[in-house]
């Protein structure tokens, strides 16, 4: 049970900028994902949460004090790794009670605290057997049971489910939330599936490069990403995104792309901000928020042809092309374009994004 | 003391527990060598100095031990001249003839055993066999055949013996390299028509080429380090280890120097050499059981 | 297609799926080789085993003759003459009495306590340099260079030292309140001390080696959780970096023993054995009775004594070996 505070960290690996002033607040007892690409610096936070590394720079603080200078062993945390990191050697049983073996706790203590947590995770037939005889799936049980078992402050996990069968990884990620919510520990969860940190986490920590790119709930930042960074990578089908210059008329403001012939698209009025007329900008939306319509439609935004249709089912995705731009609209099953049709796209005026020539969200 | 403060302070008493270390298991080979260069005063003195530097370095010992120059009586002791030099070339010779056979008797044999299973499951115990046995077991029977034949007392005679001794060791070796390439390539060589003679040569054994250098360079250390087999079938024709024995326990006067300064010389090929195998010295050194 | 088992499929983590390496013939996924496959073989390994007959199998054969007469070079006799000396068994008997055992028992103290030293040593040097430091790449290379010393100039070179006025003796009597006059190699009691040292100064490396490279194959993650479950440096020693430790330690023990029961160079460098025979192994008495005494009947008999043993000890030692290696 520990609120979290990450104080303008930084990381050095010679040269290298891992994190650079990264400022975080986790709340106690709250599930948080650090979500990004490879080498966006979310391991190294996670490990000197862990203080498997030191910052190079600022502090961090468990329930306020500071914990930079409190070794490895006594920072209450437990750890999930990515490749479990079971001991070989000792069977499932000495795996899950290594860590109170380690406090000397006396063995009838032991066994009743191992044979709890073995069946929370449905493990208590495997309890004698080696590492080597087990399957991943278990192994990976056996690793959440011993970090757990000492009942730390702090959860962090690395990535654990990656190397799970993805049937098995759906039951182990609403099992972890269960989990998770009975104990009221404080969870960090490192990944790069923006999936699993939207359907798991409370908040969510973007990272790229080293840099924080937003920390919001699921929503927020899905519905409102604060850089071109953010927007692309949340969501599974991509948000569609167009050059277009902005220019006020009449009517508010006009966004005129730049493929399609520079048609002009009233956007809606109500924000005003400051524009160059003319400077280069990028409209986003996303294609759960567009529709197909007949290319003669008043309402059309931009106009193209189908350039390919993809049938998942529940849903379609049509891929409409514009001049170098491709973009796609999500549609019900039973909306079948032919290839090459000429199509209107509309999108929602409530829920688009502007973003400017450094990729920062104006809307 | 922060946390940082302590882990230092290990590192340092880590450090200076290493060096002590060092220079223990180093001092001895220090010694040699100084005394190598060490001119006749400051070989055993006896007003109670000690000369841990050569207080006047010279190249006289090497001259003295190689015959190569006149040292000019070494101060009065009139020696009898020590000449090391040809002993020296018997060592190369024996060697290098020894390292020949046993490498290709072995490899062919280790090849024989990684891919055709020949030898059956016997030749486990009995590799190890051969490795345990004492030489000496093994010369005395030897001596006979060797006198026989007229092989006593020859560089030849010493070859052939070093060959057989270090056979095993090349078969144990070479074989766990030839285990480590894959049996596809050579089955890929037959289909491709190559005679079994042919997939040896041309596909396995350029692939072995490092192992074949590393054991080549393991069995000639081997065969220059030997000393008790050289002792019993030599007597003239002695190679270099004898004959720093026989020096080292004349009773005629006691000359460290020179002694040291063959003895350095002995020490070098094996030091060279080591670098090039040092990759592969734990797998050498435990007859292929331990692989890094 | 034949079925093969497939070997990565097996659940182990870091087996050897040629089963012992070097030690066994022929690997799991091999079937059996058709004929022809089968004469190549025995003629790729004909010309080892014409080595073997010739340089080991024959003069074995013929010293096993000899053992059984009492010949020696100079009855005047040619070898294959030497039935005329028949005398049985008796070089065996002999080979049976107290003072042949007392130099068994000998070799093997030594053997024991050399083997035991540079085990603890090479031990605690591969704790000390496990977790790295500085510089430690061009210590590794020098710690290795005793190994590197040819084993007779190694003799040497502690002759050199431990000679009554060379520096051992200085340096002890320097630390040691007094003058230090300890006969290394003059005094019985020390002769055999001084053998150890040598092979104590030579063999650390090695065992180091081995046992630093098996220290370092606990996997970093492995180490890295059970720091963060609170494990001390010890604790972590004991349990995990130990229990991956142990079959190679039986490997690395097990063959550095044959090793040092053969000393000879050492012994023979330092003292020759002596004084009386204070110093001597197994295979220095032999080569004294061989080359001094010229009792070779009664070193042949020795010698195929010492052959039938070794082969029982081999015969044993091969299976747990083979265990140890495929845990390692």
């Amino acid at each position: 049970m520990a609120q979290i505070e990450l104080d303008r960290i930084d990381k050095l690996f010679g040269n290298v900028e891992a994190v650079v002033d990264l400022s975080l607040d986790i709340p106690d007892g709250s599930f948080v994902a650090l979500l990004g690409p490879s080498g966006c610096g979310k391991t190294t936070t996670m490990n000197m949460i862990a203080g498997l590394e030191v910052p190079s720079r600022g502090e961090i603080r468990m329930n306020g004090a500071s914990v930079v200078d409190v070794p490895i062993g006594k920072r209450n945390v437990g750890f999930v790794f990515q490749n479990y990191a079971i001991f070989t050697k000792l069977t499932a049983y000495e795996n899950i009670a290594y860590g109170l073996r380690v406090r000397k706790m006396p063995a009838a203590e032991v066994d009743a605290a191992v044979h709890r947590v073995a069946k929370l995770l449905d493990i208590e037939p495997l309890l004698d057997r080696g590492a080597r005889g087990l399957s991943v799936n278990d192994l990976q049980k056996v690793a959440i049971g011993r970090s757990m078992i000492v009942n730390p402050d702090v959860f962090l996990l690395d990535e654990p489910f990656s190397n799970l069968d993805a049937g098995f990884r759906a039951f182990m990620r609403t099992e972890l939330k269960r989990l998770q919510r009975e104990l009221g520990q404080t969870m960090i969860y490192v990944t790069h599936d923006q999936l699993e940190a939207m359907s798991m986490a409370e908040h969510i920590a973007i990272l790229d490069r080293g840099r924080l790119q937003q920390w919001g709930t699921p929503e927020e930042v899905f519905d409102s990403p604060s850089n071109l960074f953010v927007a692309g990578f949340v969501g599974s089908i991509p948000m569609n995104l167009i050059d277009v210059g902005l220019e006020h008329s009449g009517r508010g403001l006009v966004a005129r792309a730049v493929d399609g012939g520079h048609q002009p698209i009233a956007l809606s009025a109500e924000r005003r901000f400051a524009t160059t007329n003319g400077g280069s900008y990028k409209l986003g939306f996303r294609p759960e928020h567009a529709r197909l319509v007949s290319p003669e439609d008043d309402a059309v935004d931009l106009r193209g042809t189908v350039s390919l249709l993809e049938e998942l089912g529940p849903r379609s995705i049509v891929h409409v092309g514009i001049d170098n731009l491709s973009l796609r609209v999500v549609v019900l099953p039973s909306v079948r374009p032919a290839i090459g049709e000429r199509v209107g796209v509309t999108f929602e005026r409530t829920k688009f994004h502007l973003f400017d020539d450094s990729g920062l969200a104006l809307i | 003391m922060s946390s940082r403060n302590v882990s230092r302070l290990i590192v340092c008493a880590r450090v200076l527990a290493v060096a002590v270390f060092l220079v223990i298991l180093l001092f001895p080979i220090f010694w040699t060598t100084t005394m190598a260069f060490k001119p006749a005063e400051e070989w055993a003195p006896t007003d109670g100095t000690t000369y841990w530097l050569p207080a006047d370095w010279t190249l006289s010992n090497f001259i003295r031990v190689l015959n190569i120059g006149d040292t000019g009586g070494f101060g009065g002791i009139v020696e009898a001249p020590l000449d090391a030099t040809p002993s020296i070339i018997r060592s190369l010779i024996a060697g290098i003839g020894g390292t020949l056979i046993a490498l290709v008797c072995g490899t062919l044999t280790a090849y024989g055993i990684s891919r055709h299973r020949a030898g059956g499951r016997h030749h486990p115990f009995s590799i190890l066999q051969m490795r345990m046995f004492p030489p000496i077991a093994v010369i005395v029977p030897i001596l006979f055949l060797w006198t026989y034949l007229q092989l006593f007392d020859t560089v030849h005679g010493l070859a052939l013996v070093y060959g057989a001794v270090t056979f095993p060791f090349v078969v144990w070796l070479m074989r766990s390299f030839f285990d480590e390439i894959p049996r596809e390539i050579g089955e890929a060589a037959r289909v491709d028509g190559c005679s079994r003679m042919g997939v040896f040569l041309k596909a396995i054994l350029p692939l072995a080429r490092g192992g074949l250098a590393t054991t080549a360079l393991f069995v000639f250390i081997l065969n220059w380090s030997d000393f008790i087999i050289a002792l019993s079938l030599t007597d003239a024709n002695k190679t270099a280890p004898v004959f720093l024995n026989e020096i080292t326990s004349a009773s005629t006067g006691r000359e460290f120097g020179p002694q040291a300064a063959l003895g350095l010389i002995l020490m070098l090929p094996p030091l060279v050499l080591a670098v090039f195998i040092q990759k592969h010295l734990v797998r050498g050194m435990t007859f292929g059981a331990i692989k890094r | 297609m034949r079925q093969e088992e497939d070997v990565s499929e097996r659940p182990t983590i870091g087996s050897e799926p040629n089963g012992i390496q070097g030690l066994t013939a022929g690997s799991v996924n091999q079937g059996i080789p058709a004929k022809a496959d089968q004469r190549f073989g025995r003629r790729l390994i004909a010309p080892g085993i014409l080595l073997m007959t010739l340089l080991v199998a024959f003069p074995t054969v013929v010293a096993l003759y000899i053992s059984l007469t009492a010949w020696s070079p100079t009855s005047g006799l040619t070898w294959y003459d030497a039935h005329e000396s028949w005398i049985w068994f008796d070089n065996y008997a002999e080979a049976f009495s107290g003072r042949s055992l007392s130099i068994l028992l000998r070799t093997t103290i030594i053997t024991v306590v050399a083997v035991g030293l540079e085990f603890a040593l090479g031990f605690v040097l591969a704790l000390l340099f496990v977790e790295g430091f500085p510089g430690h790449r061009v210590v590794t290379v020098l710690v290795l260079l005793p190994m590197m010393v040819v084993p007779a100039v190694a003799g040497f070179v502690f002759f050199l030292l431990l000679e009554s006025s060379g520096p051992i003796n200085i340096i002890l009597g320097g630390v040691v309140p007094g003058d230090v006059q300890i006969g290394w190699l003059t005094d019985p009691d020390w002769t055999p001390v001084s053998v150890i040292l040598v092979d104590v100064w030579q063999w650390t490396p090695l065992m180091f080696l081995i046992l630093v490279a098996g220290m370092l194959a606990v996997p970093d993650d492995q180490q890295n959780a059970a720091r963060l479950l609170g494990a001390s440096w010890f604790q972590r020693l004991r349990t995990l970096t130990l229990p991956l430790l142990k079959p190679i330690i039986i490997i690395a023990l097990i063959i550095r023993a044959m090793e040092a029961f053969k000393i000879f160079d050492a012994s023979w460098l330092l003292t020759q054995g002596g004084p009386g025979e204070s110093s001597s192994t197994i295979s220095v008495a032999l080569y004294r009775e061989a080359f001094i005494n010229a009792r070779w009947s009664y070193t042949a008999a020795v010698g195929i004594l010492v052959m039938i043993l070794v082969s029982i000890i081999a015969f044993q030692a091969v299976k747990p070996i083979e265990r140890a290696q495929r845990e390692a």
